[in-house]
Formats: structure tokens, C-alpha cells, sequence
């Protein structure tokens, strides 16, 4: 019963995970995840991948004893042990999949080679490894199945493979170490040290042989079955050693440092490091070495368990606790992060249980099979229909269709909320109503409804030629007057029109640096030497560009983000009719009007905005584009005094913004879409009356 | 999150998916059951044509107008009108375009508005039949009575969200009670016998197959589902 109930508790957070997975594949890493350019990774890479990879490592060192040292006595714990290994590994690269920022490149390591990365060691040793796992695993499956062809194969082919599978497990643990020793300056003294690789191993070693212990231990009593405890004291054991070395080579560490005096400081970091030294090491190191403890397999799984969790809490202060202290942001997983975190174990742990029950994983397992119960007799009340034949599959299913909506209703609409599709439309060029070109027909998302701009007359009137730079702001390099499209590219989305990669490329050349990675040379032509690689920490462009590209350039004023045509073109005309409205005495140059045609029949409305513009076949629904009307025209007027495009991308803040220009949202057309659903920002208080009077009078 | 943004949002897409996986779910069992119990009847000769032709006749009684016309033609009237209302009305359609993607053709609002008073008043007089007339009020349950209002709700509410001048509630609360009845609705269609929505078809074909059986087969059913003699260990 406690296993049903545990199978199904899988069952739910494994859906829970499924949906915030796909949720992230379709709406990205920035709607579903806590992430940002200041925390580039999260429990995911952390919980998942690092601490996953650590507690799969019992599969290589009991390989390595049995096949190696050929310690016959530990082998009937070695297919568990490969399993874990097996499971750990799977669930490590599916949560690596869901890490990286696009997915479908994952085998690109494979043919684009970087060898200058540790990350590359480790894709390729997790890569090889897994497919060695899944080779030490195969045999389960494939002597249950008619395949025997395979399964001898498999046999002849297992030496070398675990050979070969113990090499890659040493090499990528201490690498994942190394990873964190780029990060000088970053990681807490405590934990930041030239072993990191050598602690990454010990500690993953000690944990993984435990992570064993405790699955054997629980398998056995979720199955009542006889735990083999004489084997696994002697794992537990060598765990034990294990585990002191690491706590040794610590100390030594820390001596050797001279880092011992900051250990009683009264940091929250050092309390930190102290409840996981007596987590990951003193209590399991000491239940262990009491003999009456180690036989029983009550403190065996006190000790497991306890270097278990040290183990996950070591990885978790190595890659975030102690890594984004200085990161200036506080990192709180979403809620998608977390269930994909807890999901992806949940869903090892199912195949797991489907392994043990179908295969034989434990040797001390083998016995009768489990009974379907007795299928009661046909009575009238019989649901024949329901409960009797479809046990599973009714319960199963009905897990389902419960927990995936409830998972859609919390992932889907918060990433929606931040991705809603604002439609990508490519700014058309404007068309002259005659060959001189004197009135534009400004037509931008080429729908037909159009602006009249007298593009001569104004020029007539502020000046002739030295008057294009009133509108004309800033031109691409050699160029003169510069159209607006050129820049502002998309109606209803900013575009970052600066190439990073073109400037590196160019400032190489022209620095005449060489060598295989010569564009990390021109960093510091635009960026400070130590300091963080931002936009706006940058070199203003006006630094180099002030001959040959003029722009309005102050160092106030960012030239690498455009905002959107619509919000640009109202900032630009909007702006200066308002002022002439009021210094010249005409009102009506502040008017929609003035530009946009407005006449009562609505078919002959020349602006509609393509957000909010009804769906094929709508045409008809006069309510409809009523509503939409009056909400812009609600927007427009709520904006009066100051002109609609002002807040626009200029004010979007640096580490939400590049995210949010990813996804591609303009705060203006963010407001049409919201307007367009009668979301009106003071709604709130509208309604909040009228509620109260519903709760009262139920 | 305001409550009614909640509702549009969260809400709606929790309770739609629930009723779209739940529906779905029960024709997989159901159709799941079909397979298992003809694999272990040993008659064979199902005869889907009167099935078929029995399915039609309920989903459109013409041929039993007879006895208690006007009950039925209510009845057509009731479920057309719950069918085509809240499908293709203009503005659900704003709604199917902006969600799915999917582009209906919709009804003018005259057309929506007349069919939706005629719902209204044949499942007024439906659930006025079910409590006037004897046979009926003897075969129903409390859910005979609440389901039919539960259904109603969405499009009365509905109605006078559109219909301002008439409302007893503002705008907002209106759509509200709109929104939250219809979220109702979706909930209480996989879970109560709103079912038949998606199950009408099984219906006449579970009782088809019930008959393979061979009269007085009682206890001897468990054997025959199962393969094996009664007690045997599977």
C-alpha cells in the first residue's frame, strides 16, 4: 500500500515536471525560470545535473570493486548500483536539455569541438558514460527478452566497457570541480580552492556508494523483501573511509590556506559550511564507525541518508549558496524550476520501480508474484465499466486529468503572461503618393490602413535641409538621413541593432590580432578590464562612431535598442505636435485625428493596431472592434501629456529587458494586448466593490 | 491578480484542460472496456448498424414524438442551443482564435440572442416538466435538478453580460459570474452525468454487449472476464 502510494506520489510530481518541461521547451528559459544574465544557473544545473551525476557515482565504484578487485561478496548490490548510475545519469541529461538555452543544439559539442572548456569534458564524458550505463544496464531487460543475441553481445563487450566506464566517471567528476575554478573570486573562500576537483570526487565517491545503501535499504522494505545488511555494512563502511579522506584532505586544505581562521567568523557562509561538514561527514562517518550502528539497518540508513542529503547540500552551496553571493540579485527558483527538479527524480524513480518489479535487479528479491486480487462476481451494481477491469489505468489516468490541468493553470499562463505573441511584422518602406515623393503613404505592417505624412511640407516648414535632423536622430555608419525602418525594423517590437559579433570581428582585423580565439583580444577596446561585460558598462558607440555616423550622443542614451515603429514614430511626431498644440494655439495638432483618419463608419478607420485587430471572419462583429477602439482610445487619452511611445523601452531595466527584447515584448504593445482583453490597469479598484457585494449577498 | 484576471487566465485553462483531458479520458476507458469485454465474450457478432441507428434516433428523437412532443422538442431546442451558443458566438470566437489559433465562423448577434432566449426558456420549461410531471419527478435525483441550472447559469449570466441594460449586476461582476459559472460547467462535464456528452454512443453499445452475456451467467462473469476458474491465482 505504502508503495501504490508512493508510485502514484511519483506519479503526480512527474506530471507536475512534464508540463513545466514542455512548458519551458515552447515559452523559453526566461518566462519559465528565475534565471537572468547575473544567475546564469539554477537548481536545475545544480540539484539535477551536478548533484544528480554525484549520487549516480555508487554504479562505478562498486563496478569497479566487483569487476576490478573482483570483491565477489558486494556483486548483489552491483545491478542496483547500476541502476542508480543508470537512472542518476538519465535524469542528469534530461535536466541538461531543459538547462541549456537551445535545446535542439545539445549534439553540437559532438562535431563543434572546444577543447579550451571543461564543459566539454564533462558533455563528453556524461555522453560516453551514459551510453556505458545503458550498455551495464541492458542485460537486465534483454535475458527477459528474446533478443539473446544481443544480450550475448552485450556480455562479451562488458569488460572493456566498464573499464572504460570507470575511466570517464574519475575524469568528469573532478572536471565538474574544475568548472568552478574558473570562478576565482566568486566562491566563498571556504569552498573555493585549487582541490575543488579532488573534494568533487572524494565526496561524490563517499555519497554514491551511500545513495546505494539507501535505495537497496528502501527497495527492500517497500517490497518486504531481507535487506542484505552484512553487504552493505561493508559498503556503508568503505563509504566511511571514503568520506573521512574527504574530511581529511578538507582540513589539510583549509590549514594549508590558512583559511582556518575565518572558520569562526560567525558568516552565515561559515555556519553554512559547518552544517554540511557535519551533515555530509561527521554523522555519517560516526554512525558508521559504531558497530551495532553499521549492522542495523536503521543507522545504516540514518548514515546514508544523512550523506546523502550533505552530499546534494555541498553542490548546492559549491554552484549557488556560495557562488551568486556576490551576484547583487537574490535567486528564488519559480515554481516551474522546482517542479521539474523534483519531477525529473520521480520520474527515475518510476522506471526504477518498473525495473525491480519486471527484472531482476535484486538478487534477494526473486519470489512469488504479486496477486491481482480476486475480481469480484458479476452483480447487477457491478461497475463492469469502471473500477473492476481498469484498476490501474482508471487511477492512473485520473492522476492525470487532474494534476495536468492544475500544472497548466500554474505554468502555462505565468510563462503566457510574459510571452503572449505580440505578431513579428517587418516595417514596410513608406511609398511616395507621387514621383517627387513629397506626401508618404506610411503603411508599416502593409494592411492597408495607412498615415498621409506630408514629409515636404515639414521639411518646408522647420528649415529645409537642416531640419532632417530634428526627425532624422541618428544615422547607420556613412549613411545620411537614415530611414526610420532601417532601425525601428518591427512594428510592435524594439530591435537590438548592434552586432557584437560584426564589432569583434572588425576590431580584430583592424588591431591586426591573430591566433585561434584572436576576437576575445578586442574585449577592452569596449569593456573595462575586470569588470563585469555589460551593455551598459560599454564604451559609448559615440566614442568611435562620432565621424561617420551621427547620433545624438550624450553617454545618456543607449544606441543599441530601438524601440518599436509604433512607438517610435508616436515619440517622434507626437511629441512635437503636443508642444505646437499648446505654444501655437492649435489644438487639434495634439488629435489621433490629425494623422490617423477617424470617421464615425468603422470600416474606414485607418489606424488599427495589429495586436488587437479581430481574427478572420470577425470582420462582422461590430461590438467587438467597438470595444477594442475604446479601449485604445482609453490608452491614448490615459497617456495624454506626455507622448505614448515615452515609456517605452526606455525605461525597461537592463537584466529584465535583454530577456524581455529576446522574447520580443514592447512595453507599448504589452499595453495594447492588455487593453485589447479589457484588463484596464485601474480595474482592480472598479471592481473590488462589486465583489464584496457578490461574497455578501451569497 | 485581480479575480476576474485570475479567472480568464489560470482558472480557464485549468478547468478547460480538465474537461477537454477528462472527456477524453472516459471515451479512452470506455473504449479501452469495449475491446477488453468483446476479447473475452464469445459472441462476436456485435451489430454496430442498430447501434449506430439507435445512437442517431436518440441524439434526434423524431420517430418518438408522439408521446410528449413538446418535452422533446424542448429538449432538441435545449441541447442545440447549449451546442451552438457558446461555440460560435462572436466573441467566444475571439477567444478560440486567440487561444488554439483556430478561426470559427461565427453567428450574428441577432441570431445569438434569439436562440439564446429560446434555450433559456426550453430548459425553464424542462426543469418545470421535471418538477410537474409525476413520472419525471419520481425518476429524478437532486442532480436531475442542479445540473440543468448549473448549465443554465453560464448562459443566462452570459446573456446579460451582453445585455448591460438588463443586468441587475454591473459589467465586470456579470462577467465574473459568467466566467466562473462556465469554468463550473466545464468541471461537472467529465465528473458528473454530463458525461453523455462525449459517452451517448457507448451507452448503446455497453447494453449491446451486456446482452452477449448469457442469460443467468451471475457469478460466472468473474471467470469469463478473467479466462481462469473462479479463485485461481492470476
Amino acid at each position: 500500500m505504502a508503495l501504490k502510494r508512493l508510485k502514484d506520489l511519483f506519479f503526480v510530481l512527474a506530471l507536475f515536471g512534464l508540463v513545466a518541461g514542455i512548458t519551458r521547451m515552447f515559452a523559453g528559459l526566461g518566462a519559465t525560470t528565475a534565471l537572468s544574465d547575473e544567475i546564469p544557473w539554477g537548481i536545475w544545473k545544480v540539484l539535477n545535473m551536478v548533484g544528480g551525476v554525484a549520487l549516480a557515482t555508487g554504479g562505478f565504484v562498486l563496478a569497479f570493486a566487483v569487476h576490478v578487485l573482483h570483491v565477489k561478496s558486494l556483486k548483489p548490490i552491483l545491478r542496483p548500483a547500476l541502476m542508480v548510475a543508470f537512472l542518476g545519469y538519465g535524469a542528469s541529461c534530461t535536466a541538461l536539455l531543459l538547462d541549456i538555452g537551445l535545446p535542439h543544439r545539445f549534439w553540437h559539442p559532438i562535431v563543434f569541438w572546444n577543447p579550451h572548456s571543461f564543459l566539454f569534458e564533462v558533455f563528453w564524458c556524461v555522453l560516453l558514460y551514459f551510453t556505458v550505463c545503458a550498455i551495464e544496464v541492458s542485460p537486465m531487460p534483454l535475458e527477459k527478452s528474446r533478443f539473446s543475441g544481443i544480450h550475448r553481445i552485450v556480455k562479451k563487450i562488458s569488460g572493456p566497457v566498464v573499464i572504460l566506464g570507470i575511466t570517464l566517471s574519475t575524469l568528469h567528476h573532478s572536471s565538474l570541480g574544475s568548472l568552478f575554478l574558473v570562478s576565482t573570486g566568486r566562491i566563498h573562500e571556504l569552498w573555493y580552492t585549487t582541490w575543488l576537483p579532488v573534494h568533487f570526487i572524494l565526496s561524490a565517491a563517499g555519497a554514491g556508494m551511500m545513495a546505494v545503501v539507501l535505495l537497496t535499504l528502501v527497495t527492500a522494505k517497500l517490497y518486504h523483501r531481507i535487506p542484505p545488511t552484512q553487504v552493505l555494512t561493508r559498503v556503508a563502511s568503505a563509504s566511511a573511509i571514503v568520506l573521512t579522506l574527504y574530511l581529511g584532505t578538507k582540513v589539510l586544505d583549509l590549514m594549508n590556506r590558512g583559511a582556518k581562521s575565518i572558520l569562526f567568523n560567525g558568516q552565515w557562509e561559515v555556519q553554512l559550511f559547518w552544517v554540511e561538514i557535519v551533515i555530509a561527514t561527521v554523522i555519517p562517518i560516526s554512525i558508521t564507525a559504531v558497530p551495532r550502528l553499521r549492522r542495523s539497518n536503521a543507522g545504516l540508513a540514518t548514515a546514508a541518508s544523512f550523506a546523502v542529503a550533505g552530499a546534494l547540500l555541498n553542490r548546492l552551496d559549491v554552484g549557488i549558496l556560495a557562488y551568486f553571493r556576490s551576484g547583487e540579485t537574490t535567486y528564488i527558483p519559480t515554481l516551474a524550476e522546482i517542479a521539474v527538479t523534483v519531477g525529473i527524480p520521480s520520474a527515475a524513480g518510476l522506471v526504477y520501480f518498473y525495473f525491480v518489479e519486471h527484472f531482476d535487479v535484486f538478487d534477494f528479491q526473486r519470489g512469488p508474484a504479486a496477486s491481482r486480487g480476486p475480481i469480484t462476481a458479476f452483480q447487477p451494481q457491478t461497475r463492469v465499466w469502471g473500477g473492476t477491469l481498469l484498476n490501474d489505468l482508471e487511477r492512473m489516468s485520473l492522476i492525470a486529468v487532474i494534476v495536468i490541468p492544475v500544472a497548466l493553470g500554474l505554468f502555462l499562463t505565468s510563462a503566457r503572461a510574459s510571452t503572449d505573441e505580440v505578431p513579428r511584422t517587418r516595417v514596410a518602406a513608406p511609398t511616395g503618393t507621387d514621383g517627387a515623393r513629397d506626401v508618404l503613404r506610411m503603411d508599416g505592417d502593409h494592411d492597408g490602413n495607412y498615415v498621409l505624412f506630408p514629409h515636404q511640407a515639414h521639411r518646408d516648414r522647420w528649415g529645409g535641409e537642416d531640419s532632417c535632423t530634428l526627425c532624422h536622430h541618428m544615422d547607420k555608419p556613412n549613411d545620411h538621413q537614415t530611414a526610420c525602418r532601417n532601425c525601428h525594423r518591427y512594428m510592435n517590437q524594439p530591435t537590438s541593432i548592434f552586432d557584437h559579433e560584426l564589432h569583434q570581428k572588425r576590431l580584430t582585423v583592424k588591431l591586426g590580432y591573430a591566433g585561434s580565439l584572436a576576437t576575445n583580444l578586442t574585449c577592452t577596446e569596449c569593456h573595462v578590464e575586470g569588470e563585469a561585460k555589460r551593455g551598459e558598462t560599454a564604451e559609448d558607440c559615440v566614442t568611435c562612431h562620432r565621424e561617420n555616423m551621427r547620433m545624438s550622443g550624450d553617454g545618456s542614451v543607449r544606441h543599441d535598442l530601438a524601440p518599436a515603429y509604433t512607438d517610435a514614430l508616436h515619440a517622434n511626431c507626437v511629441g512635437c505636435h503636443n508642444k505646437q498644440a499648446r505654444e501655437a494655439g492649435k489644438p487639434h495638432l495634439g488629435r489621433c485625428d490629425t494623422c490617423h483618419e477617424c470617421t464615425p463608419g468603422i470600416d474606414t478607420v485607418t489606424r488599427k493596431d495589429s495586436v488587437v485587430r479581430p481574427p478572420a471572419g470577425m470582420e462582422t462583429s461590430r461590438s467587438i472592434i467597438h470595444d477594442t477602439l475604446h479601449t485604445i482610445h482609453a490608452l491614448h487619452t490615459r497617456k495624454a501629456g506626455g507622448s505614448p511611445g515615452q515609456d517605452g523601452p526606455a525605461d525597461l531595466r537592463p537584466a529584465r529587458d535583454t530577456a524581455m527584447v529576446r522574447r520580443g515584448i514592447a512595453f507599448g504593445a504589452e499595453a495594447n494586448v492588455r487593453g485589447s482583453r479589457g484588463e484596464h490597469p485601474d480595474f482592480r479598484k472598479a471592481l473590488a466593490p462589486t465583489i464584496k457585494t457578490i461574497i455578501f449577498s451569497i | 491578480m485581480d479575480t476576474l484576471a485570475f479567472a480568464r487566465g489560470p482558472l480557464f485553462i485549468a478547468t478547460m484542460s480538465f474537461m477537454v483531458l477528462g472527456l477524453l479520458r472516459h471515451i479512452i476507458l470506455q473504449t479501452h472496456g469495449v475491446v477488453r469485454t468483446l476479447k473475452r465474450t464469445p459472441h462476436q457478432d456485435v451489430p454496430w448498424g442498430r447501434i449506430f441507428r439507435k445512437s442517431a434516433e436518440w441524439i434526434v428523437p423524431v420517430s418518438h414524438m408522439s408521446t410528449a412532443p413538446w418535452m422533446k422538442l424542448a429538449s432538441i431546442l435545449f441541447h442545440v442551443g447549449l451546442l451552438l451558443v457558446p461555440v460560435f458566438l462572436a466573441e467566444h470566437a475571439f477567444l478560440w482564435a486567440r487561444g488554439p489559433g483556430v478561426n470559427l465562423p461565427t453567428m450574428s448577434h441577432e441570431f445569438a440572442d434569439q436562440l439564446t432566449v429560446l434555450t433559456l426558456v426550453a430548459g425553464i420549461f424542462l426543469l418545470g416538466y421535471r418538477i410537474f410531471n409525476r413520472i419525471s419527478r419520481e425518476l429524478s435525483s437532486r442532480a436531475d435538478y442542479f445540473l440543468p441550472m448549473a448549465v443554465i447559469l453560464p448562459l443566462l449570466s452570459g446573456f446579460l453580460a451582453c445585455h448591460p441594460a438588463w443586468s441587475p449586476l454591473p459589467y465586470q461582476s456579470m462577467m465574473l459570474l459568467h466566467v466562473l459559472s462556465a469554468e463550473l460547467t466545464f468541471i461537472l462535464l467529465p465528473t458528473t452525468r454530463l458525461v453523455h456528452v462525449v459517452l451517448f454512443p457507448f451507452d448503446r453499445i455497453s447494453t449491446e454487449i451486456h446482452w452477449r452475456f448469457v442469460p443467468g451467467a451471475g457469478a460466472r462473469v468473474a471467470e469469463t472476464l478473467r479466462g481462469t476458474p473462479e479463485g485461481a491465482e492470476v
